[in-house]
Formats: structure tokens, C-alpha cells, sequence
């Protein structure tokens, strides 16, 4: 006879986090990337709003379930952990209770992933725009690109760092400012369980 | 035709809904989704009156094939009228149409391949693959071009490819979700003892109360091993009995072992079996003393460092009265054992003592309250 235990918080909070940062994000993108194309040797800047939301959906969402195919290799719980780290993973899941040690992975875990999903963003918005507009054209037309107007141009990939740098600091800021935003709503939560839930010893 | 009509006008009220039905039936094209459904039917009906297994089986393909179909086209037709008197259902921010028939379909196919063990075996396998499936199924129709040809990718327009990205996307996550969940059910599993506690503070997983909520293990190990002292004391003597159980603090690893053994079985079938423990002391009161027996718990548990069961065995003269001869009434125990309920230092851990007074409701709302409005 088993408990109904579902997961359903986890849907919640992680629901939240995606709509909280898919939106600043979007927002983000909007604003700095929507200059002219003729400045910098940008590739398509997403000139709709509708564009950005779109964008910054597929990024968020390849962010997470690229996380959760992570989850799901190494912290599974199928005897790939060692014990003490697989008893300590779910105190955590289940009871909320923490020790110095999963206090300290977890803030390593989250400094990693930041910077992990910020990759994850920066090439996976590369490989939409390549799914979307084509395979990037050869150097030799550069010449030909202000008489393409709004039409996208993709530059060699050895040019890839300099050309693509506007795109990935606008990540990194709006990553930034959305991991900013979850931190505010966790801490939150946290304020919340210790008035309504303490733990009693 | 001029009778059929006069003998309907005597009796229209009976007749009305036959008539009804009758139009439904004419009113059906030969080519649409109507026709394929009553042909799954009809597929089912002959796989009812069928005996061999391999003949249903084949049957059953074609039975599933045009239930799919079937409720596909119907779906879509639906959808086409939606659309056109524009009635369509949009999440708000992201302006995405969001199409239910595909998660339908999908369910069907999904069942199809369960009924037939095809890749998709039991319960966790298909949910899994559920979201998989509609998406190929809401991917599918892009790729059809007018003739019996498939577009390739690099055919496919701007809009198109962005909404299959983001399409996808959302199906894989929904599988992992889906994932999650079965893995967590697989952790209850092996831990058996969680389910009797309360999973108020976590920030993942939700439990929904049930009536009879699980005990946690140290419980069948207390009676367990209640049960081995008193066999193993009632064919001694008092003096005997209180000369061993005075050094019960010896016998404990034996004790642990063979109550463990009980249990969980040899060699341990749940995980949790490394995080229980037993000990024994005794303790000398005046009038009785007291045999404590504990189960300890150092594993998950809502109460940080675990929690102790506790036990406590009176061992004590029995009253005069049932001193007796041994008269073929069989060995009456010259000293009287008693063991009363089973006490926790655990706040918030189920030990079964708590009737079912309350519906679920009550406690869950009970459970929701802020500490301090609640009475202890």
C-alpha cells in the first residue's frame, strides 16, 4: 500500500523559475539586440518581441531539460552514488535538512550550473539560429551584407568569438539577473518554511 | 413511403429518437472519421467472438489502427472548425496555439503499443513515452506534402521549425518530469519507514494523506524482538530470567541480527535496513523493572539525527493468584512480562496508534495550520 507521493512541488517551483526567466530573458534580448545590424557585425538580431520570447523559451527550456538528462546520469538514484551522498540527496528531497556538507556541494552545484547553463544558452542559441536560418555562408560575403538589409548573415566560425560576443554578454546579463530573480523566490520560500514549518528538535 | 409517414404521425413521440439516430447514421460520408471509428468497432466486436490468440492479435492491429485514425481525423476536423470561427486555445504570454489532440492521440498510440508489450511494457514506460509520441504525432502532419512524398527539414518555414523546437522541448520535459516522479517512487520503495513520516518541509514532493499511513519498520522489529525475549525467558525460572536479562547488554548484536533477519530478510531486501539499529537495557525499579527496548533510526528522517521507537517491558512477581501448581495446565510463567505500547521521540512520525478519527481532510487541514495555532 503505498503513499501518493508525487512530485508536484518540484513541477511548481521549476514551472515558476522557467516563466521567471524565460521572461527577464526575453526582456533582455529584446533590449540588446535589437540595434542596428549594420554597427556590429551581429548575426539576425531578434527584431520582434515575439522573437525573443521565442528565443529565450527554446534556450531556457534546452537549459533545463539538458539539466534534468544530467539529473538523471550521475545523481540518479540507481546505486551510482555512494551511500552517504545518495542518504544525504534525499534528506534533502523529501525533508528539507541540510547539513554543512550538502550546504557546501550544493552552493559548488550552483556555481556550476550558472556557468553551465549560460553555455548551454550561448550554444544552443547558436544552434536554433542555425536550425532556423541555415548553415552560417563562407567569409567572401562579407561585402554583400548591407544590401541584405534585415535577411540573416552568418559569419565564418573561426570569426565566431568577436562576431557573437554582444549575444553571449546579453546572456550572461540576463542569466545573471534571472538566477538573481530564483534566488529572491527560494529565499523567500525559505523565510516562509521557517515561520510555518520549524523544525522541532 | 406516404404510410411509413402516417404510421410515424400517430406515434412521433417513440419514434423521434430512432429517427434521430437513423439521420446521424445517413448523415455520415463514406470517407470520414465517423466511418473509421465504426470500423474499429466493428474490428472489436469480431475480436470478442475470436478464440486464437494469434488471429486477435492481428485483429487487434487493425482494431487500434482506425481507433487512432479515427479519433485523429475527428480531432482535427474539430480544430479546423475551431479555427476558422477563431476559437482557438492560446497560452496567454508566449501567444502559442496550444492543440490538444495530439496529447490524445498520442495516449492512444501509447496504449496501443502497451496492450502489445511493443517497446512499452508497463506503467512507467508509457508514461515516459507518452509526450514522445505526441510530439511526433504534432510533428508529423508539417512534414506532408501533397503526393505520397515527406519534406525534408531545410523545406520547412521559419515559423514552422520554431514552434517544432519549442514543441519538442516541452515534450522532453515532460517526460523527464514524468521520470522523477517514477524515481522517487522507486526511493519510497527502498524506504519504506519515509511513508510514516511527514514530508511537510519538503520542497520537491507533495503526499497526499491517506487513511491507513504506513508505520515505520522499527515497529514489526520492537515485536519481533519482544517476541524473542519472552521465548527466550519463559522456560527459565525468575531468578534465571532476571540473571539474563540483566546481562542483555551482551546479547544485543544476537538480538539485532536475528530481528534485522526477521524483518528484512536475509541478505537485506530494503535499503533502509543499514540505517535501523536495536538495543536493550535493563533497568532495576522497584515495583517492577523495566526492560527498554529500542529501535533506532539514523537515516531521512523530518527529525534531524533521526529518531528513537522506544518500548518499554515491565518484568515483574506476578500476583499472587496465578501461582499455582503445575496441575497439566502446562507451564505457567512464574513471573509476569508485559510490554506496553511503543512510545517516539519522533514528533511528527505515524506509529499506528492514531485511529482513523479524523478524514483525510481534517488532517491535511490540521497539517497546513502554522505551529503555534495548533495544540500540542
Amino acid at each position: 500500500m503505498f503513499a501518493i507521493v508525487l512530485p508536484l512541488k518540484a513541477f511548481a517551483y521549476q514551472s515558476l523559475f522557467l516563466l521567471i526567466a524565460i521572461a527577464i530573458e526575453a526582456t533582455v534580448l529584446y533590449q540588446r539586440l535589437s540595434q542596428d545590424s549594420r554597427k556590429s557585425l551581429d548575426p539576425s538580431p531578434p527584431i520582434t518581441p515575439k522573437q525573443s520570447v521565442q528565443y529565450a523559451t527554446s534556450t531556457q527550456l534546452l537549459a533545463t531539460v539538458v539539466g534534468w538528462l544530467v539529473f538523471f546520469m550521475f545523481f540518479s538514484t540507481t546505486r551510482i552514488l555512494p551511500s552517504d551522498l545518495r542518504v544525504a540527496l534525499i534528506d534533502f528531497v523529501f525533508f528539507d535538512q541540510w547539513t554543512e556538507g550538502t550546504a557546501t556541494l550544493l552552493i559548488l552545484i550552483s556555481f556550476v550550473t550558472f556557468f553551465a547553463s549560460l553555455a548551454v544558452n550561448h550554444f544552443g542559441l547558436l544552434g536554433l539560429k542555425r536550425i532556423l536560418y541555415g548553415a552560417p555562408k563562407s567569409a567572401e560575403d562579407d561585402s554583400g551584407e548591407a544590401s541584405e538589409g534585415e535577411s540573416d548573415v552568418f559569419r565564418d566560425l573561426r570569426k565566431e568569438p568577436r562576431d557573437f560576443q554582444p549575444q553571449f554578454s546579453a546572456l550572461l546579463f540576463a542569466n545573471a539577473l534571472a538566477y538573481t530573480a530564483i534566488l529572491a523566490v527560494l529565499l523567500l520560500r525559505l523565510l516562509f518554511m521557517a515561520y510555518y514549518h520549524p523544525i522541532s528538535v | 413511403m406516404n404510410a411509413f409517414k402516417a404510421f410515424k404521425f400517430n406515434l412521433k413521440p417513440v419514434t423521434r429518437p430512432f429517427e434521430h439516430v437513423q439521420k446521424q447514421f445517413q448523415g455520415i460520408k463514406a470517407f470520414s472519421w465517423q466511418t473509421c471509428l465504426l470500423l474499429s468497432l466493428l474490428a472489436w466486436c469480431v475480436c470478442l467472438l475470436i478464440q486464437a490468440e494469434g488471429l486477435r492479435k492481428f485483429v487487434g492491429v487493425f482494431a487500434w489502427f482506425f481507433l487512432i485514425v479515427g479519433t485523429d481525423w475527428g480531432l482535427l476536423e474539430q480544430e479546423l472548425k475551431a479555427r476558422k470561427a477563431d476559437k482557438e486555445f492560446k497560452v496567454p504570454l508566449l501567444g502559442l496555439k496550444l492543440r490538444y489532440s495530439p496529447w490524445i492521440t498520442g495516449a492512444l498510440i501509447t496504449l496501443a503499443f502497451w496492450s502489445y508489450d511493443f517497446f512499452i511494457t508497463d506503467a512507467r514506460s508509457a508514461l515516459v513515452s507518452w509526450p514522445i509520441i505526441s510530439l511526433v504525432v504534432a510533428a508529423f502532419p508539417r512534414f506532408l506534402k501533397p503526393g505520397p512524398k515527406l519534406k525534408h527539414f531545410s523545406e520547412l518555414d521559419v515559423a514552422a521549425r520554431q514552434d517544432l523546437v519549442i514543441l519538442s522541448l516541452i515534450a522532453l520535459l515532460l517526460s523527464c518530469w514524468f521520470e522523477f516522479g517514477f524515481q522517487i517512487q522507486d526511493i519510497l520503495q527502498q524506504y519504506p519507514s519515509m511513508q510514516a513520516d511527514s514530508f511537510a518541509r519538503s520542497a520537491f514532493v507533495v503526499q497526499a494523506p491517506i487513511k491507513n499511513q504506513p508505520v515505520p519498520r522499527g515497529v514489526p522489529m520492537l515485536e519481533q524482538a519482544q517476541r524473542l525475549v519472552r521465548d527466550r525467558i519463559a522456560p527459565l525460572s525468575w531468578n534465571e530470567a532476571r540473571q539474563w536479562l540483566q546481562n542483555i547488554p551482551s546479547q544485543v548484536p544476537t538480538l539485532n541480527a536475528q530481528v534485522k533477519e526477521a524483518v528484512f530478510g536475509n541478505p537485506p531486501r530494503l535499503e533502509e535496513s543499514q540505517f535501523w539499529s536495536l538495543s536493550a537495557q535493563f533497568k532495576e525499579e522497584i515495583p517492577d523493572d523495566r526492560l527498554i527496548l529500542q529501535a533506532i533510526w539514523r537515516g531521512p528522517s523530518s527529525q534531524p539525527g533521526g529518531y528513537v521507537l522506544q518500548q518499554n517491558c515491565l518484568f515483574g512477581k506476578p500476583p499472587l493468584q496465578s501461582i499455582t501448581p503445575s496441575s497439566g495446565l502446562g507451564a505457567i510463567t512464574p513471573y509476569r512480562f508485559d510490554c506496553q505500547r511503543i512510545i517516539s521521540n519522533a514528533k511528527r512520525v505515524n506509529l499506528g496508534g492514531r485511529g482513523p478519527q479524523e478524514n483525510f481532510l481534517q488532517r491535511w487541514w490540521r497539517s497546513i495550520q502554522p505551529r503555534f495555532s495548533r495544540e500540542r
